[in-house]
């Protein structure tokens, strides 16, 4: 499909198209010292002229020297939160004379626009619709949000210090899975974003943007941007035959050494965009006739995450950090036909004491090879 | 929307909604373990396969696991059989006649009575094991002439806990069925087999060429087990266990069930044991 | 008694030679006991052993204020008794018929005498005999892990 460019002055119009399109437009704006995702109203709403620095265990804005309206890379939140969220009511039952009746919680009907969501989280996003959409049972909170969604994709202009999407193979340049993609140009003469359609949904929009047709020098300059950031990736994993590797290792003395960092904090789950694992929890009213059952976010480093009969089977950090890790990189390829990481590297960034996920691969991998 | 077409058709149900069923028949089988008889309030039956599980939810206490203990051939009739042993199984122990419950599935990967056909079956069981492991017992009486030589090993912690006890009286009435039953501690009352469920095994007729064996129990009792099986030229591919792990969802999503690759709610929670001899032996796994 | 003709089903038997079967059949004689009936005594005198035909035999210790109860029980095709290989040649636990028993005892005595001149048939006997006592110890040992507890 064609390429759009439209000036940064007329960017507005986007919100506009896909307000009276009957969408909530969800996308990055500043918060409590981060760049998080929530409601955006306008332009205004984004975070202008900030980007991110990232390290393990550190995360920071820093003021940009221009100002762009995505110069960031990915931020605590991902848009998982708004597509399995953190806590969903499921179901009410209420009791009456013995009886019982079971009433499914009605899901919300709103359609979300997501704007400015990155290669690795289209890619996150398409890994949880197998979790919760393709393995049978469907998830129908999941299902209603994916259904009724209209995804505004952006390549990134700029890498963190803990993205490491290029080995991953996941970006940074958006390839499928989204309406719209744009990119960003910002040159000393001209401030920019060069649109492209992935869908007829997208086209429909496109179409009734105010901007010109891309010329060849418009699509090169794409090309260059994201290039650069290819480039520029903080960190990398070797991910060839992590399976095998792992799988061949569960009882390597590394996980002893990984969990007298790890606090079990459960950041690392909470922060991934693909980690899906949840509880369901119980409550009931004051007079006892109606119980409810609702699910939030769940982690397996939880000290009871494994119970079994009261008593956790994975009782030791040691263990859960080797779940965790196994699944994310291993047993994810037998469930969901693809590794369970992206390379966004927020667990790297929001882990409290910096356990870097790539450290801990290389650090098998390198011992396995001193004695290969 | 961006997500394929297929992944969305199809009605919006909510895969976690019970069915209310109200308890028929409450029975102790020890003195914390209940056999429940339960009927649907809508009247539709339950049919399930042998080996496979429901969700059970108490109003306002939650929701556990269970596996059917009842006749295959009797899908009107759920029957559960639950020891109690933390909030939710107390509160089934608890539960009296009329009371309601309810209920999701079946779910899960049963037992390969089909594979078992034509075979010599050898169903081995420890504790509240044998629950899960009754339903084949029914199916294979039903259809007891497509069985080769089909042997019950059972163990139990000491005569009182022995469950069943009129269907293992009336089942070692038959002339078809072996059934050895061992405990680890015996009593004065107690004149039958004191030992674990490998020391009966060596009675035990069966051609390792061409027997099944199914085996639900502890971890430890069914690794020993198998072993055994193994040393006595039983491949572990023909070897079948039961495993357990914590579940909230039972439909994939909530990610407890796992044990390697496999979610246990759909990819169990029978295996063979030669797909996971190797994660039995990891500890914590 | 033949001893071929019960041989697969006998754990001690099957590891046995040919002449080694020979020696051990003319040293053996049948046993037939009736249920309850009682195969030795704690502390008796260990000069014999057994394979079992059919039936079983329970091993218990008496306790006073307690009847004898069963700790383990033995069925057909296995050993009964270990003691007899070893100093002093006693019995450390009471052996009684579980049912309608039937046995064949071999001459512990005789089997221990042939064995001080013959080292070879020493090694076999001494390896059916500690295979028993391993596997026995291993059972043992899952018996007192008291797996069907409930947590």
């Amino acid at each position: 499909m064609s390429q759009v460019v439209v000036d940064r002055g007329d960017i507005g119009t986007l919100f506009e198209i896909l307000a009276s399109d009957g969408y909530t437009i969800l996308g990055p704006r500043v918060r409590d010292e981060a760049i998080v995702y929530d409601q955006v109203r306008g332009v205004d709403d984004l975070p202008i002229g900030w980007t991110d620095e990232q390290e393990g265990g550190a995360y920071r804005l820093v003021a940009r020297d221009d100002q762009a309206l995505f110069g960031y890379a990915v931020g605590q939140h991902s848009w998982k939160k708004f597509l399995f969220p953190p806590r969903t009511t499921l179901l009410e039952v209420k009791r009456d004379n013995g009886s019982l009746e079971f009433v499914q919680h009605e899901v919300p009907e709103t359609r979300y626009a997501f704007l400015g969501v990155r290669a690795c989280e289209l890619a996150a996003i398409a890994i949880q619709d197998k979790v919760f959409l393709g393995s049978g049972e469907v998830d129908h909170t999941y299902q209603t949000a994916r259904r009724d969604g209209f995804t505004v994709a952006i390549n990134c202009m700029v890498a963190g210090g803990t993205c490491f999407c290029v080995s991953m193979g996941t970006g940074p340049r958006c390839t499928s899975g989204y309406d719209l993609v744009l990119t960003e140009v910002i040159d000393s003469d001209r401030h920019e974003f060069v649109f492209e359609a992935g869908t007829e949904a997208g086209q429909s929009v496109v179409q009734r943007l105010p901007g010109r047709v891309a010329s060849d020098h418009d699509v090169v300059r794409v090309d260059r941007i994201v290039e650069t950031t290819a480039a520029s990736m903080g960190r990398s994993m070797d991910n060839t035959g992590v399976k095998e590797l792992l799988l061949a290792n569960l009882e390597h003395p590394r996980w002893d050494d990984v969990a007298e960092r790890c606090l079990a904090c459960t950041n690392c789950t909470l922060v991934c965009p693909t980690c899906f694992c949840s509880t369901i929890e119980d409550s009931v009213t004051l007079d006892g006739e109606v119980a409810t059952r609702s699910r939030r976010w769940d982690s397996c480093f939880t000290f009871d995450f494994s119970n079994l009969h009261g008593v956790p089977v994975r009782s030791t950090t040691k263990s859960r950090y080797r779940q965790w890790m196994t699944h994310k990189l291993a047993t994810w390829y037998d469930q969901f036909g693809s590794s369970g990481c992206v390379g966004c590297g927020r667990c790297i960034t929001w882990c409290p004491v910096g356990i870097d996920i790539t450290a801990e691969v290389a650090a098998i991998r390198a011992s396995q090879e001193v004695t290969a | 929307m961006t997500v394929a077409n297929s992944m969305v058709s199809g009605p919006v149900t909510e895969a976690m909604l019970p069915r209310p069923f109200r308890v028929i028949s409450h029975r102790f089988e020890t003195p914390d373990t209940v056999t429940l008889e339960l009927e649907p309030d809508d009247g539709a039956d339950l049919s399930f396969a042998p080996g496979q599980f429901t969700m059970l939810y108490v109003f306002g206490v939650g929701e556990v696991p269970i596996s059917i203990s009842g006749d295959p051939h009797r899908p009107e009739i759920l029957v559960h059989t639950v020891r109690s042993v933390g909030a939710v199984t107390a509160a089934i122990a608890g539960l009296g006649i009329g009371d309601r419950v309810g209920i999701r599935g079946p779910y899960g990967v049963g037992w390969p009575v089909g594979h078992a056909e034509g075979r010599d079956l050898v169903v081995v069981a420890g504790g509240i094991g044998l629950a899960p492991l009754r339903p084949v017992v029914y199916d294979v009486i039903a259809r007891r002439d497509r069985f080769g030589a089909v042997s019950i090993v059972y163990g139990s912690r000491s005569p009182i806990d022995l469950m069943f006890q009129e269907e293992l009286h009336s089942w070692r009435s038959r002339f078809d069925l072996q059934i050895e039953v061992t405990v680890d501690r015996s009593d004065e009352s107690w004149f039958g087999d004191v030992g674990v469920v490998t020391g009966l095994l060596p009675r035990i007729p069966f051609d390792p060429e061409r027997a099944v064996a199914m085996l639900c129990g502890p971890e430890i009792m069914m690794k020993v087990v198998a072993n055994e099986l193994e040393t006595r030229g039983v491949a572990p591919e023909n070897v079948y266990v039961s495993v357990e792990r914590n579940m909230k969802c039972a439909i994939g999503f909530c990610g407890h069930c796992q044990f390697g690759s496999d979610f246990l709610c759909r990819d169990g929670p029978v295996l063979a044991y030669a797909q996971v001899s190797d994660r039995l032996r990891v500890p914590e796994l | 008694m033949n001893l071929r003709s019960i041989r697969e089903k006998s754990e001690l038997l099957t590891r046995l030679s040919n002449t080694e079967l020979d020696l051990f059949e003319s040293v053996s004689s049948e046993v037939q006991l009736a249920d309850g009936e009682i195969l030795f005594e704690e502390g008796g005198v260990a000069d014999s052993f057994f394979t079992i035909v059919s039936g079983r035999i329970g091993l218990e210790l008496t306790s006073p204020g307690r009847a004898p109860v069963s700790i383990q029980t033995l069925g057909p095709g296995e050993l009964v008794g270990v003691s007899w290989f070893f100093d002093p040649y006693r019995w450390n636990w009471r052996a009684r018929a579980l049912g309608d028993t039937h046995l064949v005892a071999f001459d512990a005595v005789a089997i221990r005498q042939k064995c001080e001149v013959d080292r070879d048939l020493a090694l076999e006997v001494l390896g059916v005999v500690a295979e028993e006592a391993v596997r026995r110890l291993h059972r043992t040992r899952i018996q007192l892990l008291d797996l069907y507890r409930s947590s």
